[in-house]
């Protein structure tokens, strides 16, 4: 199922903090995670992952550093930081809010 | 490097292997693809080198000519450029790693277009706050800088388009004189026979003084007028004239070389009028006052009150063309007229027979109000044409400030901060819009010359304030007044000022009138009067009003002589003593008949004492 833009750009940057949150990860892994854990519901290409997570460094939600991989080509990795913490626990209350609103609407999902 | 993005496609692991098979980079390439940082170190990296980075990626060909579409589409730094690069290359490898083939990898990548524009959008926030702020002022600036292009082209475009000559409605009343009866053509001989009036300077400071009889100059003087009788006389029969007759304008009267050789004829018809003629009637007038000084050494009471009479005349005539300073001069002449009948009722009355006496108090009935001796006819044409000439025409008696209107010219000194195109562009639209429109400075030109009439319709007793200047104080008091009404502040005078001095004059007419009766009295009672009410109704139709209090002036014997007084601003009478002035020394002017001025921003010290009316003080003294 394709995710509309609108709904996708929140929930996007929320899913990556989500990710992130358990640890740092690098774009391509990312990726992985995104497909494999909603489904493919919420996977994103490189088009739309890089400037996601340039975003999100530049709101000093996330940070970066880069690496020589194993096998010694240079990889970035990035990790949440203490306001990304704060942005994501926020995100999610607003989105069980939401959800629960939306739930008494009749409109949960079976 | 001739092949960037077109490599076989081959893995190649070794990066520096690749670029040494490739062709060898010049040294200035080298150098212009090094980091700074590393460049500090002593080494050339080729970290910049985005292309050669794509190009050196173990990916397929059709996977790096994306990312480098892609990176070079970002149009971001290069030190950016490269981040992007290698991480897009990253990921490749790690999809192709993970099992993913290349074509999948591609497909998933997305829109090549939009990744470049989101890639650059969120890498610029990425850049440094300095960088930033730098851009918003850049932009910042654009904008100002177009909309100021967009108002220079709209403030350029306006241009005048004089409709009305006023110059011919200002000479419509010289011309209607008959020529016989006109003035000036006789002045004119008189100031070409006098061309040579030169008076030498003492001490390298030229002073009226020093050519009152019994000065350095006088000697100079005394040969001068009589060398020059010729010219006096046609300057008295001149004064005699009803009308002055100069005709304005460019090609008026001024167009004389003979008599006015340092004039030259500005190529439009300027409307400041051109009023020569001021400086050339301020020296006749002095050169007749010095021959009423002479008249009197010489004892030739009839040139004396030839001169008088002249002098007179000539000020009367001044008031003829409705300009302010015409009028200033006029009262300057008005008042070496007073003062040479004031002196020699003091100091030579014997000299006078009583015929005399009546035809100097004939003289000064000449002297009118305010009213009568000032005029704005002349200014408010000029303001008319200032505005015509200087101001867009929209058909409806509106209009826009032109370019004309702010660049300095013979009128005016024009707006301080624009000499030149530069400055014209960049202030020249502020102006515009700041300034007033059209309607607006012709509405409060005529709103303040109504001021001025009724103003001057009052004396200085019934309306302390003049509510003229009150107006221009109430609209004009701040500096975006100050160019809102840029014609007005530079074209329109204070009106206290002028009144002051009108109230002078009058009031020295007022003393010298008492004065004349005084010695009237003496003679047919072998003594002054005790009170001017004593004079009254044979010598004196009424006793005048003290100008300050409207009560009668004051009138006392002191050392068996008369004076007359009012008794000042501050209104009380100190027994005909004058303010003291610095050092004990006469204050140089009638400071106790000096008004509050409701433009001086200073306070205004009261001063303490009379102002004398007669005899005349030498204020110079």
């Amino acid at each position: 199922m394709r995710i509309e833009r609108e709904l996708m750009r929140g929930a996007g940057p929320m899913a990556v903090l989500r990710l992130l949150s358990g640890g740092e990860k690098y774009g391509y892994e990312l990726v992985q995670l995104l497909d494999r854990r909603t489904s493919g519901v919420l996977a994103m290409g490189q088009s739309t992952l890089y400037p996601l997570l340039y975003n999100l460094e530049a709101k000093g939600l996330i940070a970066s550093r880069t690496e020589k991989a194993s096998n010694g080509r240079p990889r970035r990795y990035y990790r949440i930081t203490e306001n990304g913490g704060k942005r994501l626990m926020r995100d999610l209350q607003q989105w069980e809010t939401i959800s629960a609103a939306m739930g008494q609407l009749g409109m949960t999902g079976t | 490097m001739g092949n960037d993005f077109g490599g076989d496609g081959a893995a190649r692991n070794d990066r520096n292997l690749t670029m040494s098979e490739a062709i060898e980079p010049s040294l200035r390439r080298k150098l212009w693809m090094t980091p700074w940082r590393d460049l500090l170190r002593g080494r050339l990296t080729l970290g910049l080198d985005v292309a050669a980075q794509i190009q050196s990626a173990d990916i397929a060909e059709n996977a790096r000519a994306l990312i480098s579409a892609v990176v070079r589409r970002t149009r971001l730094w290069r030190s950016e450029k490269v981040a992007v690069a290698e991480e897009l290359i990253a990921h490749f490898r790690d999809g192709l790693d993970s099992g993913e083939s290349i074509n999948q990898l591609i497909e998933k990548f997305g829109d090549e277009r939009r990744s470049a524009k989101l890639i650059r959008r969120a890498k610029v926030r990425n850049r440094p706050m300095a960088w930033r702020a730098t851009g918003v002022v850049v932009r910042f600036i654009e904008i100002v800088l177009a909309v100021q292009f967009i108002l220079a082209a709209y403030f350029f475009a306006g241009h005048p388009s004089p409709k009305v000559d006023y110059m011919a409605q200002l000479n419509q009343p010289v011309l209607a004189i008959p020529e016989d009866q006109r003035a000036w053509p006789l002045y004119r001989q008189a100031i070409i026979k006098s061309s040579d009036y030169h008076p030498p300077v003492f001490n390298n400071f030229y002073s009226i003084d020093d050519f009152q009889p019994g000065g350095k100059g006088w000697p100079w003087m005394t040969q001068w007028l009589r060398q020059h009788a010729a010219a006096l006389e046609l300057a008295r029969e001149a004064a005699a004239k009803p009308a002055l007759g100069f005709v304005y304008g460019s090609h008026g009267s001024c167009d004389d070389p003979a008599v006015f050789p340092e004039l030259v004829s500005p190529s439009r018809e300027d409307f400041p009028v051109l009023l020569p003629y001021l400086n050339k009637l301020r020296s006749l007038s002095e050169v007749l006052t010095k021959d009423a000084d002479l008249a009197r050494q010489e004892d030739d009471v009839p040139r004396f009150s030839s001169d008088v009479a002249a002098i007179l005349g000539m000020s009367g005539q001044l008031r003829s063309g409705g300009f302010i300073i015409c009028s200033l001069v006029a009262d300057a002449l008005r008042w070496d007229a007073l003062k040479q009948i004031s002196d020699v009722l003091t100091a030579q009355s014997a000299w006078l027979r009583n015929s005399d006496l009546q035809d100097l108090a004939h003289q000064l009935s000449r002297i009118g109000d305010a009213a009568e001796t000032y005029g704005l006819e002349g200014m408010r044409l000029s303001i008319y044409d200032r505005v015509q000439n200087t101001y867009t025409d929209d058909g409806n008696g509106d209009g826009r400030l032109t370019p004309q209107g702010i660049w300095p010219d013979s009128t005016w000194d024009g707006i301080v901060f624009v000499r030149n195109n530069a400055q014209m562009f960049t202030f020249g639209p502020a102006v515009m819009e700041l300034a007033a429109s059209r309607r607006e400075i012709v509405n409060r030109f005529d709103q303040w010359a109504r001021l001025v009439d009724s103003d001057l319709h009052h004396s200085m007793r019934e309306r302390e304030r003049t509510s003229a200047d009150d107006f221009l104080i109430s609209t004009n008091d701040s500096d975006r007044w100050h160019t809102r009404d840029h014609v007005l502040d530079e074209l329109v005078p204070g009106l206290q000022g002028w009144r002051i001095q009108a109230e002078w004059i009058l009031g020295a007419r007022d003393g010298i009138e008492a004065g004349l009766a005084a010695e009237m009295y003496r003679r047919r009672h072998g003594q002054f009067p005790a009170s001017l009410q004593q004079m009254v109704p044979e010598l004196l139709p009424v006793v005048p009003a003290d100008r300050i209090t409207g009560d009668p002036v004051k009138y006392r014997l002191v050392n068996g002589q008369p004076i007359v007084y009012s008794v000042g601003v501050d209104r009380k009478d100190d027994g005909g003593r004058p303010p003291e002035g610095p050092g004990g020394k006469m204050t140089n002017w009638p400071a106790a008949a000096a008004w509050p001025d409701p433009t001086d921003r200073k306070p205004h010290k009261i001063p303490s004492g009379d102002w004398i009316l007669y005899p005349l003080p030498n204020y110079d003294d």
